[in-house]
């Protein structure tokens, strides 16, 4: 009766343990639109119809149920630890973006528009997955025109005219990356005095390097989903592999997971490799 | 031999009229956006047919729900469906869609309604539904009844 019951017991927290995975759902951070040379530190806190526009994106998806990344929060502690170089603002950007850790940014541009027939503010949206530059989501909004100063009223009705399809938009790419997986992007290149490059002939049939890797990826992606951005000599560059959100045995799958993957194959072949993941990019260096 | 003839082609028409039945029949798409309602909501006109009073009246809104949830309204905020792949997830969440409508629980997200007086139209009363559905509350119960996915993977 004891071991019955001991049995009993170990499929239940079996089954507890397999419920409890809950998928990794992606990093948004919601932010302005800098022109070249506008200092994205200071935008803001000069702009409230920006500030807005972004508290009503953010707003949007929270009413959804899900958390964005903030940005003023990050802004701050970047800030703080005095990351930024303050003569180039793409890179601050880049940096921010980099630093926050997250997987999709919202990039949102105010245009206010003063005319005799009424006033007017126009909000373009677009949401991008930060490794690849993939657009996920774009929209155009329109506050529709009115006899009003009040420009914080105005972005706010611009956000609420589009955002509803903005997010249905983003969610149909959200269920492609479920059903085709999630994009990565791996970069294959060689130490400094490697004895190899990418037509070093290897494995049993004495295949070039390049088409070895290609095989391995080509097995090793969703529904074979992947492509080659380009290849040379020294270097070899996949800039969109498509990998399960999940593995085979329920257990949330990432990047990391499938840059050991790659290493493990490289070791089969007498490689030695290292690795180097930045979100959803994987550098692999061969020794 | 005329007998066993007779009754091979009795069996056939019995399969044939048999597998008619079976199919469903599809609803129509008389469902239109009719403009802005208030935050959340969205208004629309849905024209139901059947022989029966009560009848047209409930396919007028089966057609309403069906086309919001797995074709989307053009030109509303919903011009996309909540559902992607109908036939699978109708049989997976089969429950859950016979309550909505035949156990009534359709009335639960509907905020406003109007009905036409019924015409006869191709030998069937038809029946139009001018009504504002509250898509949000639609949305959150389809997701947390496990038929649709929260926002996100």
């Amino acid at each position: 009766m004891k071991y019955l019951l001991f049995i009993l017991s170990l499929f239940a927290v079996k089954t507890i343990a397999y419920t409890q995975v809950n998928t990794v759902q992606p990093k948004i951070m919601v932010i302005p639109y800098t022109k070249e040379g506008e200092d994205l530190r200071t935008i803001l806190e000069e702009d409230i119809n920006k500030r807005i526009a972004i508290t009503k994106v953010k707003e949007a998806f929270d009413n959804r149920g899900f958390t964005t990344v903030d940005f003023v929060a990050k802004l701050k502690a970047a800030k703080d630890n005095q990351i930024f170089t303050s003569d180039n603002q793409t890179d601050i950007k880049t940096q921010i973006i980099e630093m926050s850790g997250c997987d999709i940014y919202v990039q949102a541009e105010v245009d206010a528009q003063k005319s005799s027939s009424g006033n007017a503010v126009n909000l373009v949206i677009t949401a991008y997955e930060a490794s690849t530059g993939n657009s996920l989501s774009n929209k155009v909004c329109f506050s529709g025109k009115f006899y009003t100063d009040d420009y914080a009223k105005l972005s706010s009705k611009a956000v609420e005219s589009c955002i509803e399809e903005f997010l249905n938009t983003m969610q149909i790419k959200f269920t492609d990356i479920v059903n085709n997986g999630k994009s990565v992007i791996v970069d294959f290149s060689f130490a400094q005095g490697s004895s190899y490059n990418m037509s070093s002939e290897m494995g049993s049939d004495g295949l070039p390097f390049s088409d070895i890797l290609e095989e391995w990826v080509s097995n090793n992606s969703v529904k074979n989903n992947y492509h080659v951005q380009g290849t040379t000599n020294l270097k070899m560059i996949f800039d969109d592999i498509r990998i399960p959100l999940r593995d085979v045995t329920g257990k949330n799958y990432n990047s990391n997971k499938y840059a050991l993957e790659i290493f493990k194959f490289l070791k089969t072949l007498g490689l030695t490799s290292s690795k180097q993941i930045k979100s959803n990019t994987i550098y692999i260096t061969i020794k | 031999m005329k007998k066993k003839i007779n009754l091979l082609l009795f069996c056939i028409f019995f399969s044939i009229i048999a597998n008619a039945q079976k199919q469903k029949v599809s609803t129509t798409a008389e469902v239109s956006y009719l403009g802005k309602s208030e935050k959340g909501t969205i208004y629309i006109s849905s024209c139901g047919y059947n022989k029966k009073d009560k009848k047209t009246y409930l396919q007028a809104v089966r057609n309403a729900f069906e086309t919001l949830i797995f074709r989307g309204i053009p030109g509303s905020e919903v011009n996309v469906p909540f559902v992607e792949n109908e036939y699978e997830v109708k049989e997976k969440n089969k429950k859950y869609f016979d309550d909505l409508i035949d156990g009534g629980k359709y009335k639960s997200f509907v905020t406003y309604i109007s009905e036409s007086e019924p015409t006869k139209e191709f030998k069937s009363k038809k029946v139009c539904l001018q009504m504002k559905i509250n898509q949000v509350a639609l949305r959150k119960d389809l997701e947390q009844n496990q038929v649709i996915r929260k926002f996100g993977f």
